[in-house]
C-alpha cells in the first residue's frame, strides 16, 4: 500500500511543480461552463419553460453538472497512459513487483486531486455568483446518495480512461479514438444538455450505459 | 519552393496511413454538431426568436459555422511545434536550408488535406440532411468572397497556433494554455453562439481581437446580414491580422531563439 502512496505523492509534487498548465486548463472550464449559462440566459428571455425547464433549474443544471463533470473528468489521463505503452515504459511494471492497472488507477486518481480542488473553487464561486438561481431540493439522504454517485462515477471514469488507453496496444495513435470516447461520454451523461432534450430513441441508448455522470446531474433537481 | 511541396505531399501520405485515427475523430466531431443542434432545436420549439435569429437563420449559423470551423482548423499545430522545441527537432532544421515557418506552413497543408476531405463528406451529409431549412443567400460575388474569408481565416488560426507553440521556448508545459485560448477563442469568435449574445462591452471587446475573424462575421456575412461594402471591409480586418500575426511570430521566433537550448538532441 506504502508504494501506492508515494505515487500519489509524487504526482501531487508533479502537478504542483506545473501548477500553471493546471491552472490554466481550470480557466478553460470557466470559460466552458459560461457558453451554456450565457446560450441559457438568452433564450430564457423570450419564455418561462423550455422543454420542462424553468431558468433557475437550468441554471442549476448547468452549474451543478459541470461541477460534477470536473470532479468525474479523467484529465487526459488515457494519453499518459497510453504513452506508456508507446515509449516502452510498460515493460518496467512487468519485471518490477508491482501492479500496472493498480498503479494506473492510483495515478489516474493523484493527478485528478489538485485539478479537483481548482475546479471545486470555480464552481463555488459560479455558485455563490448564481446563487439566487441555484435550486436545491434534495434532502440529507438525496445527498448522501449523490455523493456516493460522484464517487462511483470517479471509478468508473478511471476505468473507462485506461480501457481507451489500452488501445494504444494495437494502434500507434489513440487520439481519435479518445477524442470521439470522451464526446461520447459528455453527450450521453447530458453534460450538454439535460437528455431528455434528446429524442425518445436516444434516451433510451443513454439509459443502459454506465453514466452515473448523468444520473447524478439529474438527481439535484428531483 | 519544390522542396516545400515535398513536405505537403510526405506529410499527406502520412496521415493517410494513419487515416483510422483521422476517421476516429469523426464520431466526436459530428456530436459537437448535434449538441448544437438539439440545444437550438429544444430552444426553438419554445420561442420563434432568440437574440434576434430566427430557427432557419440559427441552423445555418450552426451548420455553415461547423462547416467552416473545421475546414480552416489546423488540428493542433502547437502540439506539433511544441514537440519539435522540447525535443530539440528544432536543431535539425536550424541547420538545414529550410526556413521553419515555411516548413511548418506546407507540413499543415499536407496534414489538412486528407481530414479536409473527410470533413467535406460530412459537410455534404450535413447540407443534404438540412437541405429544407438552411439559407443559401449568397451571390457568385459573395460566394467568392465568403471563399477568400475562409482562406484568410485558415491564416488567422494558424498563425496563432504558431505563436501558442513558440511560447514552448519558455514554459516547459503548453497543453493548459492551449486548451485554455482554444476555449477563448471557440467563445469570442462566436463558434458557441453569435457574439451578438454577449452583454454589449463583451461584444465590443471581442472585435478587438482576432478570434471574430474567424467565424462570426464571415458567418454574418454567409447569413446576408453585411452587404458586399461590409464584406470587403471584413476581409481587409482579417488580412490586417494576418500581418499583424505575421509580424509577432517574427518577433517571437528571434527571442525564442536566443532562449533555445536544443534540449533533447
Amino acid at each position: 500500500m506504502k508504494k501506492y502512496l508515494a505515487i500519489t505523492k509524487i504526482e501531487m509534487s508533479r502537478q504542483l511543480t506545473h501548477r500553471f498548465n493546471v491552472a490554466s486548463y481550470r480557466a478553460g472550464n470557466l470559460l466552458e461552463v459560461l457558453i451554456p449559462l450565457i446560450i441559457w440566459t438568452v433564450a430564457f428571455r423570450s419564455t418561462e419553460v423550455i422543454k420542462g425547464y424553468t431558468y433557475d433549474e437550468m441554471i442549476t443544471y448547468v452549474i451543478v453538472g459541470w461541477l460534477i463533470l470536473y470532479l468525474t473528468a479523467s484529465y487526459g489521463f488515457e494519453r499518459v497512459l497510453a504513452l506508456l505503452i508507446y515509449d516502452g515504459t510498460l515493460s518496467q511494471f512487468i519485471t518490477k513487483p508491482i501492479s500496472f492497472l493498480r498503479y494506473a488507477f492510483t495515478l489516474g486518481f493523484s493527478r485528478s486531486l489538485l485539478a479537483i480542488f481548482l475546479s471545486l473553487i470555480i464552481q463555488a464561486g459560479a455558485i455563490f455568483i448564481a446563487r439566487e438561481h441555484i435550486v436545491f431540493r434534495a434532502g440529507p439522504t438525496d445527498t448522501l446518495m449523490l455523493i456516493l454517485m460522484v464517487a462511483l462515477a470517479v471509478v468508473i471514469r478511471l476505468f473507462y480512461s485506461i480501457l481507451i488507453s489500452l488501445a494504444a496496444f494495437w494502434t500507434d495513435e489513440i487520439s481519435g479514438v479518445d477524442f470521439t470516447a470522451s464526446s461520447i461520454i459528455k453527450f450521453f451523461s447530458g453534460a450538454f444538455f439535460p437528455v431528455n432534450l434528446l429524442p425518445s430513441f436516444f434516451m433510451n441508448l443513454s439509459r443502459p450505459s454506465d453514466n452515473v455522470i448523468g444520473r447524478a446531474k439529474l438527481k439535484c433537481h428531483s | 519552393m519544390r522542396k516545400y511541396f515535398t513536405i505537403a505531399k510526405l506529410k499527406t501520405q502520412v496521415e493517410l496511413s494513419h487515416r483510422a485515427n483521422v476517421f476516429a475523430y469523426i464520431g466526436g466531431n459530428m456530436l459537437d454538431f448535434f449538441v448544437q443542434v438539439i440545444i437550438w432545436t429544444a430552444i426553438f420549439s419554445s420561442v420563434d426568436i432568440v437574440g434576434g435569429y430566427t430557427k432557419p437563420e440559427m441552423i445555418t449559423y450552426v451548420v455553415v459555422g461547423w462547416i467552416f470551423m473545421y475546414l480552416s482548423t489546423n488540428y493542433g499545430y502547437e502540439e506539433y511545434i511544441k514537440k519539435d522545441i522540447h525535443e530539440g527537432k528544432l536543431s535539425g532544421y536550424l541547420i538545414k536550408p529550410v526556413n521553419y515557418l515555411s516548413y511548418i506552413s506546407f507540413h499543415s497543408i499536407g496534414r489538412l488535406l486528407f481530414a479536409f476531405s473527410v470533413i467535406l463528406a460530412q459537410a455534404l451529409f450535413f447540407i443534404v440532411f438540412f437541405r429544407q431549412t438552411l439559407i443559401f443567400s449568397l451571390s457568385p460575388a459573395g460566394f467568392a468572397m465568403f471563399i477568400l474569408m475562409f482562406i484568410f481565416s485558415y491564416a488567422i488560426k494558424f498563425s496563432l497556433a504558431i505563436i501558442i507553440g513558440f511560447i514552448s521556448f519558455w514554459a516547459a508545459d503548453i497543453n493548459g494554455l492551449y486548451f485554455a485560448l482554444n476555449i477563448l477563442n471557440r467563445f469570442l469568435s462566436g463558434a458557441f453562439f453569435p457574439i451578438a449574445f454577449l452583454p454589449p462591452l463583451f461584444a465590443k471587446i471581442s472585435y478587438f481581437f482576432p478570434f471574430i475573424y474567424t467565424y462570426f462575421l464571415p458567418i454574418q456575412f454567409y447569413l446576408g446580414k453585411n452587404s458586399l461594402t461590409e464584406g470587403m471591409l471584413i476581409i481587409a480586418g482579417q488580412l490586417a491580422w494576418i500581418v499583424a500575426l505575421y509580424l509577432i511570430i517574427k518577433f517571437i521566433w528571434k527571442r525564442g531563439l536566443m532562449k533555445f537550448e536544443g534540449t533533447g538532441i
